[in-house]
């Protein structure tokens, strides 16, 4: 398989007022390049510390501990030397936890390669500049146009997530704009310097379920015109249905499951995963009481690490030896 | 990033249990623990501590009156301590040296010298020169003093040959207390219509908002001088120091005002204050159970922070001679007579209090900064 | 009207700064029932939820409320007139950390609706505080706990405990589940069910997440810009959903069947 993102190994900790929080521990998994990877956990898992690691976000009283997480990006780097999207010539592969901080790959990387998607869509724009002129910065920023150039990019990009009426929506404010508006202008502030690597972290979440829904169409279909790799953080098995095409199932800070969409959610092996799916209340029948992860399998189960392993059809559970495959 | 710091679902198990122990403390225990991170308010709040227990029992710290002069040391340099005498022998009780008065033939000034011939040990808790206990009791220990007929100078004299030391301590009682006491009358008005206009709203808030507005806008150093003149000239010093405190906090209220009227904005919108309605508790109740508490810490930081304000209020009020007056010593009347520069450059000793009050607002504004971060628990952690 | 009914609305309307945030609304509520009301963000069914309970006054409208005592209309009572009743209608809400007094223990919190309405000495409140914690399944040693303490869905028992410790008829769920996780809400939604069983509560249930009122209502109002564009029982509503609204807001749910793909229908095209 051919990963954009090796993640191995990864432990991190927080220090807090009673001790040490371990926030991540031994996570490891592949980001297939093309491909839409979700991962899914409730508050606590973890998935959004990784999510941080990948964008080299953890600050103090957070640490990464241990772990690797290797990036092989399909242009070449500027900073080494070659024209940026010169075509077809692959950088070496390089470790994105053990970069010195003044590295100039680490530059290129954050918004230029590996972008990211918060769920606020108010925290990643700023009040004060127009909306044209946040996303045209944002081109700015990571390579040599002009500022025309720029602007019609920019234009280019906000049409294809969605807004009409581009030359005027360009010169308006944020606030200016509804929830799901200003999540389109995210999406296209960080796809506009075509990243390899898209990071959604619960893009939805404070969305409505209508808008949600046009957002995960968008995000969706821009993956696959555009075809790079997305990392899709969410709490929500729908969601995780609709968009992904690999699963990473976490809890507690650890990897419990990996594999297909189909896989996970049609056929989960981990209890934990069975739990979780048997939660939701859509899928019960009504006037039953829903199953709670505890009355699906003992907790024991859940709590107790166990290493990753690799079934048959390809798919890596966290569970002993003998329980299947 | 904070979803680590939330305790998270039923499920929890894993690394949460020393958790759960801290947990369980009670939020003014948190506070305490969060205090106690701020080495430097700490620091403060020790300092002042002990400031103002010496300025509470000053005439017995002190080892004279305010007015005892010392003839033969006219604006005299501070005494040092001893241990070990000129030829280096050491001596378990410190002491002090006489001084060697001398006339410079150039100047004509007073110049005055360590008389290493002389010792004067400190005697502690001896018997020195009568006073009554606030005013109440007669009493003739003191803390420290020397043998009588000779005097100890910590902090030099003054031009009358008075001691700086015991008239710092002395100035510190007034000074010092002037912050407190207009302090709590502050509050007094802060809260008061803080919360008539943060409650009620509607024209009462209007009216309230506007008087802070209108007090606000005027410039306090002229107000003040204007209305410290038309105190009465016979009062008596202890009507002008209440007089003086009174002036200080009818303009120190409006900030603390503010804050109130804002904390029972937000706390009104605040779900539990919602909850606590929706239970049927009555407007007394839930202000007393749920919304007071929640900002009680607030203002002591606030108040805290207003102390410094007073004191120099006071200060600058005598140091331009309006304020307080002699007889009565503060730190403020005290630098009203060390304004002349000569002071500075022949007898800087006399800047003793300026000293004081330097080191007592900083220490307040440390101590209220640190009161501040600690005031609110919940602040970081768990919460959005 | 029905015999059984606890509660009927009628031309319920509130703006705020007159941009209408609820207009013209009327329904009933039957006593053992649970009423959802559902609708996006800015649909007004919080504020139709709170307009009931009169933790905001609504500007027109008529609320009537079976109490023990009889028919009463609920949006002219004074505050005063309106602490009695406070005993017969209550709120769960949101949000689980906001809802409870950081700076009062669990028992202080459980005890405090007692003390107010004056029920029983001290033995008997810890009693029934101690079978509330029961009834929502929280340790006993949680009495001398404060909120910070517990879990978020830890919290939300005890923001139910707190509601239902007077023993009221009718409970106005606001979003109580919505922000928590699903296994977590698993078990709230599982609880408030067998309390409902046990206790005999009526619910009127705010949620914008249409599976969960599915799972949890018998009837359904869809509101949309602060008016019930549509209602029904819950599974013929869902099933065959008349309104042009509804239809657009059941399309848009993401179903956690991979093999069934969104397909939202296009707000314009419906005309919205």
């Amino acid at each position: 398989m051919d990963a954009v993102l090796s993640i191995r190994d990864l432990a991190v900790e927080f220090k807090t007022d009673t001790g040490l929080t371990r926030a991540l521990v031994d996570v490891g998994f592949d980001v297939p390049r093309g491909e839409v990877t979700a991962i899914v956990g409730e508050s606590g898992s973890g998935k959004s510390v990784t999510a941080n690691c990948i964008m080299r976000l953890i600050q103090p009283p957070g640490r990464i501990v241990a772990g690797t997480i290797e990036f092989a990006p399909e242009r070449a780097l500027s900073s080494e030397g070659q024209a940026p999207r010169a075509p077809r010539l692959r950088a070496p592969p390089f470790d994105i936890v053990s970069l010195p901080n003044r590295d100039p790959r680490l530059q290129e990387l954050h918004g230029g390669l590996i972008s990211m998607v918060f769920q606020e869509p108010m925290t990643a724009l700023s009040p004060v500049y127009t909306v044209g002129n946040q996303v045209a910065e944002a081109i700015l920023c990571h390579r040599d146009v002009s500022r025309r150039q720029a602007w019609r990019e920019s234009a280019e990009m906000l049409e294809r997530v969605g807004l009409d009426d581009i030359e005027r929506r360009m010169r308006m404010y944020p606030f200016e704009f509804s929830g799901g508006m200003r999540q389109r202008v995210v999406i296209a502030m960080a796809l506009v310097c075509h990243p390899e690597v898209l990071i959604c972290d619960e893009p939805t979440t404070a969305l409505d379920v209508t808008i949600q829904a046009e957002i995960l169409t968008l995000i969706k279909d821009l993956q696959r015109d555009l075809g790079n790799s997305v990392i899709f953080i969410t709490h929500d098995l729908g969601v995780v249905a609709q968009i992904a095409d690999q699963v990473v199932v976490m809890y507690q800070g650890r990897v419990l499951e990996i594999g297909t969409v189909r896989q996970v959610l049609k056929d989960p092996v981990h209890p934990y995963t069975r739990g979780l799916l048997a939660a939701i209340p859509g899928l019960a029948p009504k006037g039953q009481p829903l199953a709670t992860i505890g009355s699906v399998v003992g907790d024991a189960d859940i709590e107790t690490p166990h290493p990753l392993r690799r079934l048959a059809d390809g798919r890596q559970v966290s569970m002993p030896q003998d329980s299947r495959g | 990033m904070s979803e680590v710091a939330l305790p998270s679902g039923a499920g929890v198990a894993a690394g949460v249990t020393d958790r759960e122990t801290a947990a369980a403390i009670s939020p003014r225990r948190l506070m305490w623990l969060r205090f106690r991170r701020h080495r430097l308010a700490l620091a403060s709040g020790a300092f002042l501590l002990v400031l103002y227990v010496l300025a509470a029992f000053c005439e017995f710290v002190a080892p004279y009156g305010t007015t005892t002069r010392n003839d033969d040391a006219i604006n005299a340099p501070p005494m040092g301590v001893h241990f070990f005498d000129a030829e280096g022998r050491f001596h378990l009780r410190p002491f002090v040296y006489a001084y060697r008065m001398e006339v410079n033939p150039d100047t004509w000034m007073r110049e005055y010298a360590e008389d290493t011939g002389t010792r004067h040990p400190i005697r502690f808790f001896a018997r020195g020169e009568p006073y009554e206990m606030w005013n109440l009791f007669p009493m003739d220990r003191h803390l420290f003093t020397t043998d009588a007929g000779t005097y100890i100078h910590l902090f030099g004299t003054d031009p009358l040959g008075r001691d700086m030391f015991s008239r710092v301590l002395y100035g510190g009682r007034i000074s010092l207390s002037i912050g407190i006491v207009g302090v709590v009358l502050t509050i007094v008005l802060g809260i008061l219509l803080g919360g008539i206009a943060g409650y009620l709203g509607g024209l009462a808030d209007r009216v309230v908002n506007k008087a802070i507005e209108v007090l606000q806008c005027l410039p306090s150093l002229p107000l003040w001088m204007a209305l410290s003149a038309a105190l009465p000239v016979h009062w008596s010093p202890l009507l002008v120091y209440f007089g003086i405190t009174i002036i200080l906090s009818l303009f120190g209220w409006t900030a603390l005002a503010r804050q109130v009227r804002g904390r029972f904005l937000a706390l009104r919108e605040e779900e539990f204050v919602m909850a606590a309605r929706l239970i049927g508790a009555d407007t007394p109740r839930v202000i007393r159970k749920h919304m007071l508490p929640s900002f009680s810490s607030h203002i002591i930081a606030t108040a805290t922070l207003a102390v410094p304000a007073m004191i120099l209020g006071e200060t600058a009020l005598s140091f331009l001679g309006i304020g307080l007056r002699p007889p009565v010593v503060s730190w403020g009347v005290l630098m009203f007579q060390a304004q002349n520069p000569l002071v500075i450059e022949l007898t800087p000793w006399q800047m003793f209090p300026g000293l004081f009050v330097v080191l007592t607002v900083m220490a307040f504004n440390l101590l209220g900064d640190g009161l501040r971060d600690a005031a609110d628990p919940y602040s970081t952690g768990g919460m959005k | 009207m029905h015999d059984d009914t606890l509660l009927t609305v009628t031309g319920l309307s509130k703006h705020f700064d007159g941009v209408p945030a609820v207009e013209d609304v009327s329904f009933d509520v039957r006593r053992s029932e649970t009423l959802g009301i559902v609708g996006e963000s800015g649909s007004g069914k919080t504020t139709l939820a709170r307009c009931i309970l009169r933790a905001i006054d609504p500007d027109a409208g008529v609320v009537r409320f079976r109490s023990a005592d009889g028919w009463v209309e609920l949006q002219d009572l004074s505050p005063k007139e309106l602490i009695p009743l406070r005993r017969e209608m209550q709120m769960i809400f949101q949000d689980p950390f906001a809802s409870l007094n950081p700076r009062m223990t669990v028992r202080e919190i459980l005890e405090e609706p007692l003390v107010v309405h004056r029920v029983g000495n001290r033995e008997e409140r810890l009693a029934a505080v101690l079978d509330m914690l029961d009834h929502v399944q929280l340790e006993h040693d949680s009495l001398t706990r404060y909120p910070h303490a517990f879990s978020g869905g830890q919290r939300q028992r005890i923001g139910i405990a707190r509601a239902l410790i007077l023993r009221p008829n009718l409970v106005v769920c606001d979003e109580s589940v919505s922000a928590l996780d699903v296994s977590v809400q698993a078990q709230i939604i599982n609880l408030l069910e067998d309390l409902q069983r046990d206790l005999g509560l009526t619910y009127l249930f705010v949620a914008h997440d249409l599976s969960v009122v599915q799972h949890i209502c018998d009837r359904v109002l869809v509101m949309h810009r602060g008016r019930v564009v549509e209602s029904g029982v819950v599974d013929d509503l869902f099933a065959n959903p008349r309104e042009d609204y509804t239809r657009l807001l059941l399309s848009a749910i993401p179903s956690p069947d991979p093999d069934v793909p969104l397909r939202p229908l296009d707000r314009r095209s419906v005309g919205l």
